[in-house]
């Protein structure tokens, strides 16, 4: 990083919300040609400071300075901030699905023909120009939907590219994509910032920062706590300048019983949910024991959630038997496995784990409606009394029980979510992707959680991308990939090496 | 202090004002507004109107769409028509008659949706259609008029000079709060409204809980036209065309979320006593009657309006 020059200046900025300071005297410094991560807890004030830098928050609305390349600036709205040269591509990529790649590239800012007329030709030719600086080869008029996720990813930074942005801003790019598919997007992040382009990198992903990230800055509770350059530090100090407070073993990882086994599925198959005659599982047998915790890896589109949810009864599975306790049990639908002591945590909390107009208290007693009432009435003391027990025992931050749970974190959600199922006391607990998303702190309360549940008996499956998580907190892991298992590792056999080779299989 | 505020900030208060306010303006052009006769012919409207609007509630809770209201007031209707008429039925059996229209259609409907997985809004359009088709065949676009006293009662004035038809309007308003507060099913069908497939991963029978809702949609309206056909004594093909727009709008007037998850009963009533009280103000403040379709539109437009920005506001304004 020969750069010294600095880009953008953020200085002193405090922001209030109505009852809120979620700002308190913020400063970012970036440099020309870097790669500059920004984390911190969720809530810790790193969307507002964003908004404040796209002009989503008008410059009249908080105090500070911003400066770019040394002017000081005054955004008004997101259109001053993009002239500025500041490109900004969001978490959920807002793009037009039914468009192709070269529309969606130069939406709003289409080349014309002197009589106003859209110039096709040249559109199509500027876009196969972006994409080929990025190194990639997508055709400019491929409808969008039918690419993948971290192709489309591709064309929002195109289409920011087109812009000719000094500073671009990712906020978590690669929560949808896959490992490999990760790499190739920091690679393209490294072209950029050859051309003296900043990036500013929103994540949460430790290994993330440390593999492509040349500076670091770390907000918490709405005041900048450090800025290093990465050379610097280490994750720990990052981490714990994150939470505030010294994390000596990140992962409570402690030793439990592990029993005789508790489920077995058999020759499990499962057909793939949008190629028709293809399998996205094909005849997998796995077993659980009691006590244990099965971590499962896999690329994403492996096959690894299709085959917990085909357990679950959440999506048809072609063929395949599920014994609990030797006996053969048909679980058709969620409602079976409820039955049978199942509980799923899905992997996306907003599609299908939190109803967000709903109270905490709705979200927790959902699966329990018939526990908790009678001829059909519900008693409201004893769902009250059910929702306060989990609600102080998992420590839910939140005015009360009857917060809409779509205006908590997303680790307050995720425990709402567990309470929901601890409730029932489940056997067996399926949990794919127990802590994406989730800040730190929060991380290291849900493994807590986990580690209660199955010192109390329980048993859990644990999706997770996240490596060390998993080798951390699994007692086995199974590997899919290419609709089978590939290996399946013992603790004393736990390596990221291992794994990757036998996901990539 | 502390009970005005919080009635203030309930979500309702934003149509009780411009309700308000136009029952003082009406009075003030017309001191016959606030008569009895004329009390009792809003509110007998506005209890008939109420139980489709209710059934609108139940389905719009569970993030559906029901089309076919206004076909089954119709059908309902008739029905009874020609069962006492040209049947001889009794009175006992024709009103059991049409209220079974209400379930047979509100099941079809059901049957449409959930087995055939035919979107609500189109399979409701297509029963909307063949109801209204059985009533113009089983009529012959004949009008039934003349029925026996004991029919027409139904409809008539009851207990305390009110109508019948507001009893029976708050007795079921009232099951309907009930329902949607205090029982399994009422959560269970919020939830599904509000994110289908969580409530189906909690263990939550979707389908069910909408069929349900269908089937009460069903019986409510076939309640609605029976009570219509017996307060004008006649029952005609054209009963109720364009019914279900009117108490769509009046249900999302009141603040009911047409995408589920969101309901308000009392928003509900507030809504179709507004709709209602918009056609006969207007009559009484001598709007030109080609204009009456115009306000009406805005105001939908406007409420409609302030409650997505209120609601905004609400939920932090992102």
């Amino acid at each position: 990083m020969a750069n010294n020059e600095i880009i953008l200046e953020m200085k002193n900025i405090t922001k209030r919300f109505p009852g809120v300071l979620a700002l308190d005297n913020v400063s970012l410094k970036a440099y020309k040609g870097e790669i500059h991560a920004l984390c911190g807890e969720n809530g810790a004030g790193k969307s507002t400071l964003m908004k404040i830098l796209s002009g989503s928050y008008p410059a009249s609305s908080y105090e500070g300075e911003i400066y770019v390349e040394n002017q000081l600036q005054h955004f008004q709205t997101p259109k001053d901030s993009e002239e500025a040269g500041i490109e900004m591509i969001y978490q959920e990529i807002s793009m037009h699905l039914d468009l192709t790649v070269a529309e969606n590239i130069f939406i709003g800012n289409w080349p014309k023909k002197k009589n106003g007329i859209i110039a096709w030709d040249i559109m199509r030719e500027e876009a196969k120009k972006y994409l080929n600086t990025l190194g990639v080869d997508i055709d400019p008029d491929s409808i969008l939907r039918r690419l993948s996720a971290s192709q489309q990813q591709l064309v929002a930074i195109a289409r920011a590219l087109s812009k000719k942005p000094k500073i671009l801003v990712l906020d978590e790019p690669t929560s949808p994509l896959t490992n490999k598919e990760s790499e190739k997007l920091f690679d393209v992040l490294k072209v950029l910032k050859e051309s003296g382009i900043a990036c500013i990198l929103i994540t949460h992903k430790m290994e993330e920062i440390f593999q492509n990230a040349d500076r670091v800055t770390v907000l918490r509770d709405g005041k900048s706590v450090s800025s290093y350059l990465l050379s610097e530090t280490n994750e720990k100090q990052i981490i714990s300048d994150m939470v505030g407070r010294e994390f000596d073993n990140f992962y409570p990882k402690e030793k439990v019983k592990i029993d005789e086994v508790i489920m077995e599925v058999k020759n499990l198959s499962v057909p793939h949910p949008s190629v028709p005659n293809r399998k996205i599982i094909d005849n997998i047998s796995i077993s659980l024991r009691k006590g244990e915790i099965l971590g499962i890896a896999g690329l994403v589109g492996s096959g690894r959630s299709e085959m917990v949810n085909a357990i679950y009864g959440k999506q048809p599975k072609s063929s395949g038997d599920i014994f609990i306790n030797g006996k053969k049990v048909i679980i058709k639908n969620p409602k079976d496995a409820i039955k049978n002591g199942m509980a799923l945590i899905t992997e996306d909390r907003k599609k299908d784990g939190i109803i967000s107009d709903m109270s905490i208290l709705e979200n927790i007693t959902l699966p329990s409606l018939k526990e908790v009432s009678k001829f059909g009435f519900i008693k409201k003391k004893k769902e009250k009394e059910i929702s306060n027990f989990h609600f102080e025992k998992l420590k839910i931050k939140a005015p009360s029980i009857n917060k809409m749970v779509g205006q908590l974190s997303g680790g307050n959600q995720q425990k709402v979510i567990l309470a929901r199922w601890m409730e029932r006391k489940p056997k067996i607990f399926i949990m794919d992707e127990p802590t994406r998303g989730i800040d730190v702190g929060a991380k290291y309360e849900i493994y807590k959680i986990m580690m209660n549940l199955v010192k109390e008996g329980s048993s859990i499956i644990m999706i997770s991308s996240e490596l060390p998580e998993l080798m951390s907190i699994a007692d086995r892991i199974a590997v899919i990939a290419d609709q089978q298992i590939k290996g399946i590792l013992n603790a004393d056999e736990f390596s990221q090496e291992k794994i990757m080779e036998l996901a990539s299989l | 202090m502390k009970i005005i505020k919080k009635i203030l900030r309930r979500s309702e208060i934003g149509v009780l004002i411009p309700l308000l306010i136009l029952w003082v303006i009406t009075y003030m052009a017309n001191k016959a507004f606030f008569s009895s006769t004329n009390m009792i012919s809003l509110f007998r409207t506005v209890s008939i109107s109420l139980l489709g609007a209710i059934g609108a509630t139940f389905i719009f809770a569970c993030g559906m769409m029901d089309l076919s209201a206004g076909s089954v007031y119709a059908l309902s209707g008739m029905v009874a028509a020609i069962s006492m008429k040209d049947l001889g039925l009794s009175v006992g059996v024709a009103v059991l008659l049409s209220l079974l229209v209400g379930v047979v259609i509100g099941l079809i409907n059901a049957l449409i949706v959930n087995k055939f997985e035919i979107p609500a809004f189109i399979a409701t359009l297509g029963t909307q259609y063949i109801a209204r088709g059985i009533v113009n065949v089983i009529s012959e676009g004949k009008t039934y008029t003349g029925f026996s006293e004991s029919f027409n009662a139904i409809g008539g004035i009851g207990f305390l000079g009110i109508p019948w038809s507001v009893y029976i309007a708050i007795i079921i308003s009232i099951i309907a709060g009930f329902i949607l507060k205090n029982t399994v099913y009422g959560r269970s069908l919020l939830a599904v409204g509000g994110n289908a497939e969580t409530a189906r991963v909690c263990g939550i029978n979707i389908k069910r809980v909408r069929n349900i809702a269908f089937l009460i949609s069903g019986i409510l309206c076939a309640m609605a036209g029976l009570l219509s056909t017996a307060r004008l004594s006649t029952a005609q093909v054209s009963a109720g065309t364009g019914w279900e727009m009117s108490i769509i709008a009046a249900t999302i007037i009141g603040g009911v979320s047409m995408y589920g998850g969101y309901v308000t009963l009392i928003g509900a009533i507030i809504g179709v006593t507004l709709m209602e009280t918009l056609t006969i103000s207007m009559t009484m403040l001598k709007v030109n009657p080609y204009w009456q379709k115009i306000v009406i539109g805005i105001i939908i437009l406007v409420a409609v309006g302030i409650d997505t920005y209120r609601r905004k506001k609400m939920s932090g304004g992102n």
